[in-house]
């Protein structure tokens, strides 16, 4: 890179910076209470996930016929259900599920719909138009019915259920990141990295991609909340997680029918549904109050 | 003064008729109810759907309260001394909600239906006995049967499966939407899911011990709400004024308001788990052993009914004078795990159950089911189906076992026939044992109760022996309903019967 003229610092790539904004970034992260309320929790999920099953005073499974319906105590924090399993080691064993399937199907959702807005952002034209009209025909159809309708065409489990999570966000993945490389594809750098006769991948993947990951970080967080939600949703239809395995919204629904005998048996496992969503919703909003150039404070 | 008085008195009774007749006559009972599937009685085999013909239908015969015989469309009956002629008179005096005369051919053309073989009717083996049906006149009709069968009465006074349909139901076909029968209601609308609508038959034979034309109802309005809390909620809330099922988990709650009635009474009926025979390793009587010493029918039962149920090893109630109360499988996985292993099986295998969204106790049982198997390596899966695609399902046979009900059971020839004779429509196991195929036939033909009582003791041996049906438990019959609905009694037979109700 012998010839790199002067004017070429001028078009420095703000992915390129060095370590000066991570820093900068880290910093402002650490200062944005939601952000930091939201880091906590999903830090907590987490680690429930890893370690729920070492932390369970009871197998989640285990039935206990003398203690049917109990209300919540020091020997069942939680309660116990109908057929007198332990609530509190349920809601933890279901931290693993909703996460597991959050994760897994924000993990397809985003790979799929970000290479499709990358693809459709970049290249333009006619591809653009195939790929986001796609699109939109899945962003017709509301999330949760698209769901079902997925779930009765692959038939009923937690696999399925991951597959049609995936299935209704990868548009929304696709459109955030298209709209993101939008507004980088017409940067100094890209066009000289053009002019450099770099391939069009390598330029998507090293130069657009690096610059538009914002967004996309914003709303992969975002996603996991309504993945936790939709999990939840799909498990209280009957579609989802199937019995005995404690999902929250398998427990939400069956708690339904004992409302007025034990509102326990609906109380925590809606507790944990809500607290996991609003964690993943904050990250996501001071995400996108740190990262976004907008609101930026600098 | 003296003019005055029998006016008043004339008054005075005016009034009193009028709030008497206001009391009972007229009005819509709206009733949570389930979905029935199908509403041909020769086709359906399901529960929800014979309680719905319950209010159109009507039979020749037909038992009290007390089960005690007494006439319906009958007035009365010979049998000959042989035992092989049943001569019934019938009434002159029904019509059919189409207003169309009753007489001893729509006798013959019901019958003669039901056991045409093809119709397939599941329910032919109700009356299998019967060689010929003859016309005498309008008014007379002749069964003549080809053996000796001594529940016949009783077959022909069992509800809806053998109630009279009216031909041009069948012509038009109507008949699974809405049949034509001279009970006290007819079929206006039938919205699969939603709600079947009733009108007061107009030409109802019927009366009360007045003379009042019977039913008192306007009108019954069968709501489809598969939910059984939802079912709860409607009640107290006024939704609805009665409902066909209450959650037993909120029965204290019923039982402690004021505007609520909570009906039990013990019903002639068992849920158990469906073996189907044909399917490896359960086509092996000892895995099904296994299954049934494995099991505690105690916590099924309590996590089922909540109590309600009376936990079971065999079919009849231990109140019936049919009870053998027979009892070898007392939970011992010892047992079970010898078995297992003798059966070359001992690491377990996978298992389906299939459980129905209709009734929501089938879905608990088999939860339990699942973790009472669990310790023997036998991996069960639920597979929880809607009832029309349960039933569907386990026509075909295309299951390894299920959790089901009979109901409506009052002979001990209807614990077992239909059940597990051989080749039988409603034999979904695919069961087949010539020495209970030997003795169900014998069994229709004793007379002496005491003999009966024998062969009925060995039928219900081999069968708990074979373990083709996992017997759980006897359930209660329970329904409630608002403060408001009078003559109406939850009945020892489980039929469901709103001839008499009104509201006030």
């Amino acid at each position: 890179m012998s010839v790199t003229t002067p004017s070429m610092r001028d078009v420095q790539e703000p992915a390129d910076r060095g370590r000066r904004p991570v820093v900068d970034f880290a910093r402002r992260f650490v200062r944005h209470r939601l952000a930091m309320v939201g880091t906590t929790i999903v830090l907590l999920l987490v680690f429930v996930a890893a370690f729920g099953r070492m932390v369970a005073p009871y197998d989640p499974l285990a039935m206990d016929f003398t203690a049917l319906f109990a209300p919540p105590s020091w020997a069942h924090p939680f309660g116990t259900d109908e057929f007198g399993r332990d609530i509190f080691a349920r809601v933890l064993y279901g931290a693993r599920i909703s996460l597991q399937v959050a994760f897994i199907a924000v993990g397809i959702s985003g790979t799929a719909g970000v290479l499709l807005g990358l693809v459709a952002g970049f290249l333009g034209g006619w591809i653009d138009e195939l790929v986001m009209r796609f699109m939109d025909v899945l962003f017709a159809f509301p999330a949760v019915l698209l769901a079902i309708t997925v779930m009765a065409i692959l038939g009923r489990g937690v696999g399925n259920a991951m597959v049609a999570i995936a299935i209704v966000y990868i548009p929304i993945f696709a459109r955030v990141t298209r709209g993101a490389v939008l507004s980088v594809r017409g940067r100094e750098y890209v066009t000289a990295a053009r002019a450099l006769g770099k391939s069009p991948f390598g330029i998507m993947l090293r130069h657009v991609l690096p610059n538009a990951i914002g967004p996309i970080i914003v709303q992969t967080s975002l996603s996991l909340a309504f993945a936790i939600l939709a999990e939840a949703a799909l498990s209280y239809f009957g579609l989802g997680t199937q019995p005995p395995d404690p999902s929250w919204g398998r427990m939400l629904s069956e708690g339904r029918g004992f409302l007025q005998q034990a509102p326990w048996m609906g109380i925590f496992p809606g507790l944990a549904i809500m607290v996991s969503v609003m964690g993943f919703n904050f990250l996501g909003d001071g995400l996108r109050d740190l990262l976004d150039p907008r609101t930026n404070r600098n | 003064m003296n003019r005055i008085r029998p006016f008043l008195v004339t008054l005075a009774a005016l009034a009193l008729l009028g709030a008497a007749w206001a009391q009972t006559r007229g009005g819509t009972l709206v009733a949570a109810w389930a979905n029935p599937v199908g509403l041909d009685p020769h086709a359906t085999s399901a529960y929800y759907s014979y309680q719905t013909l319950q209010q159109v239908l009507e039979t020749l015969v037909d038992f009290d309260n007390e089960q005690n015989m007494v006439p319906k469309l009958a007035e009365s009956w010979t049998v000959s001394d042989d035992g092989l002629t049943y001569t019934f008179n019938l009434r002159s005096d029904v019509q059919f909600s189409n207003g169309r005369g009753f007489t001893a051919d729509d006798v013959k053309y019901t019958y003669d239906r039901l056991l045409d073989p093809d119709t397939a009717s599941g329910n032919a083996w109700r009356l299998g006995a019967i060689d010929s049906i003859e016309v005498v006149d309008d008014y007379t009709v002749v069964f003549n049967l080809n053996t000796v069968n001594t529940g016949f009465l009783g077959k022909l006074a069992s509800g809806s499966p053998v109630g009279i349909i009216a031909r041009e139901s069948v012509e038009d076909g109507t008949i699974d939407t809405a049949p034509v029968g001279t009970g006290p209601f007819k079929i206006t609308d039938y919205q699969p899911g939603t709600v079947v609508m009733l009108e007061r038959n107009e030409f109802y034979w019927g009366t009360d011990a007045n003379g009042t034309q019977l039913p008192y109802l306007d009108a019954l309005e069968l709501r489809i709400i598969p939910d059984d809390s939802v079912k709860r909620s409607a009640l107290v809330s006024g939704d609805v004024d009665w409902t066909i099922t209450v959650p037993p988990q909120a029965l204290a709650e019923l039982d402690a308001r004021d505007d609520v009635v909570v009906d039990r009474s013990a019903a002639p009926a068992y849920w158990y788990i469906g073996v189907n025979t044909e399917r490896a390793p359960l086509d092996d009587v000892r895995v099904r052993q296994a299954i049934s010493y494995a099991i505690d029918r105690g916590q099924i039962t309590e996590a089922a009914t909540f109590g309600t149920g009376v936990p079971t090893q065999d079919p009849i109630p231990s109140v019936s004078a049919w009870a053998f109360d027979y009892a070898p499988y007392e939970q011992n996985l010892a047992q079970a795990q010898a078995l297992l292993e003798e059966a070359g099986v001992a690491d377990g295998f996978d298992m389906l159950i299939m459980p129905t969204t209709e009734y929501e106790e089938s879905i608990r049982a088999a939860q339990v089911i699942q973790a009472q198997l669990a310790p023997l390596g036998i991996n069960v899966t639920l597979d929880t189906r809607e009832w029309a695609d349960w039933l569907d399902t386990q026509g075909q046979g295309n299951y390894d076992t299920f959790v089901c009900s009979w109901n409506v059971l009052l002979d001990p020839d209807d614990f077992f026939y239909a059940q597990h004779k051989t080749g039988e429509v409603f034999n979904f196991t695919g069961y087949t044992n010539p020495t209970v195929d030997d003795l169900l036939d014998r069994g229709r033909q004793e007379t002496e109760f005491a003999d009966r009582y024998a062969i009925y003791e060995q039928i219900n041996r081999e069968i708990v022996n074979d373990a083709v049906y996992i017997y759980l438990y006897n359930p209660g019959n329970i329904q409630a309903y608002a403060a408001n609905v009078n003559g109406y009694t939850a009945r020892g037979d489980q039929t469901i019967r709103f001839v008499s109700t009104y509201l006030d």
